[in-house]
């Protein structure tokens, strides 16, 4: 699938803007802050719903505009072109419409585009903390099953609920107060999640071994494992995580009236990635560190590719300057002809020429966007560069 | 900075209270008032103050009434042994306004929702027991939304009535009649695929 046209108004640091990207390679190139991220973060807002930083939605609307629209012409192998638009206004709402109709919450757009982020945020996955790493699962997981997103949204409404309840019993007795039921509803909710996570792991491991293996020269093995807060047995089916779920629960039910939250459940999970048999969390170096992404990153679009049946959107952030000559060549080429990739950059040189002749160029300069030849690309980088060296 | 005359932005003001209402709804209904007939004016404030003085809440099913008991509690025509559980009088109302259903109804009063401090105790659930005994109740349909809390709710029930012998059942969730299963929106379709039947 890829973006056959894309606009945008009073997005971020841009007014109103349109292009149409190439079918393959599109390089962002620009200094920094010209919104070279804000563009790929339009495009993510079109596949996950989500703006690429933390902070709230209404912060993507451009500072003294009233709402901010993102519109884009999809074209898909399944469904032929798809039209979409995001309008964001004040109050963190977000409304949709799919070709010109308006569908009533905002989460229908998972599916219709997918894409695959990687920026520098992604070595959080490897290093970070573990909301990182849940993080990283439901977004995958988002694209592929709308189901999983609508059990994972229950499933925190019911933990919010459950927290309000554990701490009013923290608080004073309540003779009645309905405990089981919100037990049963975290359940209920829950092993959906953890049955679909599995399950996501044991899809994505062997992909991103493989890749590993590749990119390493098969001197490194890379092991991804999803460790569950709720331990149940590999065979467990959706009944049986729930029923292990709620043994649980009853095990810690005092210790979580005494500290007033809910403490085992997806709300706890984490994924162990080792790299020759040692946590590269807290083993590996940083070049391995960076490998295990890269290779996390390239399984996440092959399991994008297999499940959708087609090649998800790249867009991908300022990697290179990130990664070696060796993991450069390896991401480009695995990407080579197989999906439309946008890729930004502060100058083009560093990136392979045989390329960059196929690509689209695109000169990004505070808020516009325009089409560059490789020439010009390449001479306006020798100004720059001359400029950088005026005394 | 130039001010609305007393009056009128205190009547801005009070609209700007409502439900639903921001700041230039209030102000257009207010300029509307402005504008209206005295007698249109009257007529509203006379409606509101009857609503405060004469609706009392059915002692029997806590739906809305003008007497003690509603117009549905007092009808011999309804069937006593099917009692519809509803969150609000309004769901009442749509269920009501099918004619379909000829059972009566209990009105919780809200669904449970401990972060807002609302607990199974402070719902009109109590009060259906003694209802179930006297209409010798054998099904109790509980029609709360199909949300966390009208789920919670609605298992609060089953647990609830469940030993004591009566039959519990949820109304379903699904397509709409009659629509196009491809302009269902997903949570929808998915709840429907969920809660299939065997034909
Ligand atoms: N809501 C907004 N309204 C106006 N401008 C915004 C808004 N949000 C971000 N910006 C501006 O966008 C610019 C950042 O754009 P962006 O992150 O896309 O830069 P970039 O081209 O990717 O730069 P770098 O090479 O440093 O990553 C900043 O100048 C920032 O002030
Ligand atoms: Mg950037
Ligand atoms: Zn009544």
């Amino acid at each position: 699938m890829r973006v056959a046209r894309l606009a945008l108004r009073d997005f971020r640091n841009y007014q109103t803007q349109e292009m149409r990207p190439g079918p393959g390679l599109n390089v962002l190139v620009g200094l920094n802050a010209q919104g070279k991220s804000n563009l790929l973060e339009a495009i993510y807002l079109l596949a996950t719903t989500k703006s690429l930083r933390a902070g709230r939605d209404t912060e993507m609307i451009r500072s003294g505009a009233g709402q901010a629209l993102v519109e884009a012409e999809i074209e898909t192998e399944r469904e032929g072109e798809v039209a979409m638009d995001v309008t964001l206004t004040p109050g963190d709402r977000k409304a949709l419409r799919i070709n010109g109709s308006r569908r009533q919450r905002v989460i229908e757009l998972l599916g219709v585009l997918n894409a695959v982020f990687f920026g520098a945020i992604d070595l959080g996955v490897v290093c970070g903390e573990p909301t990182l790493r849940r993080r990283f699962m439901n977004l995958v997981i988002s694209q592929m099953s709308p189901k999983y997103c609508f059990d994972l949204g229950a499933y925190k409404r019911v933990l919010e609920q459950r927290r309000g309840l554990l701490k009013e019993l923290r608080d004073r007795p309540v003779a009645d107060s309905g405990l089981e039921v919100w037990n049963d509803q975290l359940a209920h909710y829950g092993a959906p999640v953890v049955a679909k996570r599995r399950e996501f792991a044991q899809e994505l491991a062997p992909l991103a071994a493989e890749i590993h293996g590749r990119i390493s020269g098969g001197r490194e093995a890379l092991e991804v494992r999803y460790m569950p807060n709720i331990r149940v047995a590999d065979d467990a089916g959706r009944d049986g995580i729930a029923e292990a779920f709620q043994a649980q629960i009853e095990r810690v039910q005092h210790e979580e009236i005494r500290r007033g939250a809910t403490l085992v459940g997806p709300q706890r999970d984490d994924l162990r990635f080792a790299v020759s048999g040692s946590d590269a969390r807290t083993y590996g170096s940083q070049g391995q560190q960076r490998t295990v992404v890269l290779s996390l990153k390239l399984a996440e679009f092959e399991l994008l590719c297999r499940h959708v049946g087609e090649a998800p959107v790249m867009l991908l952030d300022d990697v290179m300057s990130d990664l070696d000559e060796t993991r450069r060549r390896h991401l480009l080429e695995a990407l080579h002809q197989r999906c439309q990739t946008f890729l930004t950059c502060t100058g083009v040189r560093r990136l392979p020429p045989d390329l960059l002749r196929e690509a689209h160029i695109w000169r990004v300069t505070a808020g516009t966007i325009e089409p560059q030849s490789l020439d010009e690309a390449l001479r306006h980088e020798a100004d720059d560069a001359e400029e950088a060296t005026v005394p | 900075m130039l001010h609305y005359a007393r009056p009128l932005a205190r009547l801005v003001a009070e609209l700007e209270k409502l439900p639903g209402i921001g700041p230039k709804s209030a102000q257009r209904m207010a300029f509307h008032f402005l504008r209206a007939p005295h007698a249109d004016a009257e007529r509203l404030a006379q409606a509101i103050m009857e609503v405060k003085e004469k609706i009392v809440f059915c002692r029997e099913c806590f739906n809305f009434a003008d007497q003690e008991v509603c117009d549905v509690c007092r009808s011999p025509k309804r069937d006593g042994t099917v009692i519809c559980v509803v969150a609000e009088p309004r769901d009442l109302m749509a269920i009501e306004r099918t004619a379909e259903f000829q059972g009566l109804y209990h009105v919780l009063q809200g669904v449970i929702s401990p972060q807002e401090g609302i607990m199974p105790d402070m719902l009109k659930i109590k009060e259906l027991l003694p209802r179930i005994q006297r209409h010798n109740t054998t099904e109790i349909i509980v029609a709360t939304n199909p949300t966390v809390e009208g789920e919670a709710t609605a298992l609060y029930l089953v647990r609830l009535l469940k030993p004591l012998g009566i039959k519990v059942t949820r109304i379903a969730h699904g397509l709409p009649a009659g629509g196009d299963l491809d302009y269902a929106d997903q949570a929808t379709l998915i709840s429907a695929l969920q809660w299939r039947r065997e034909m």
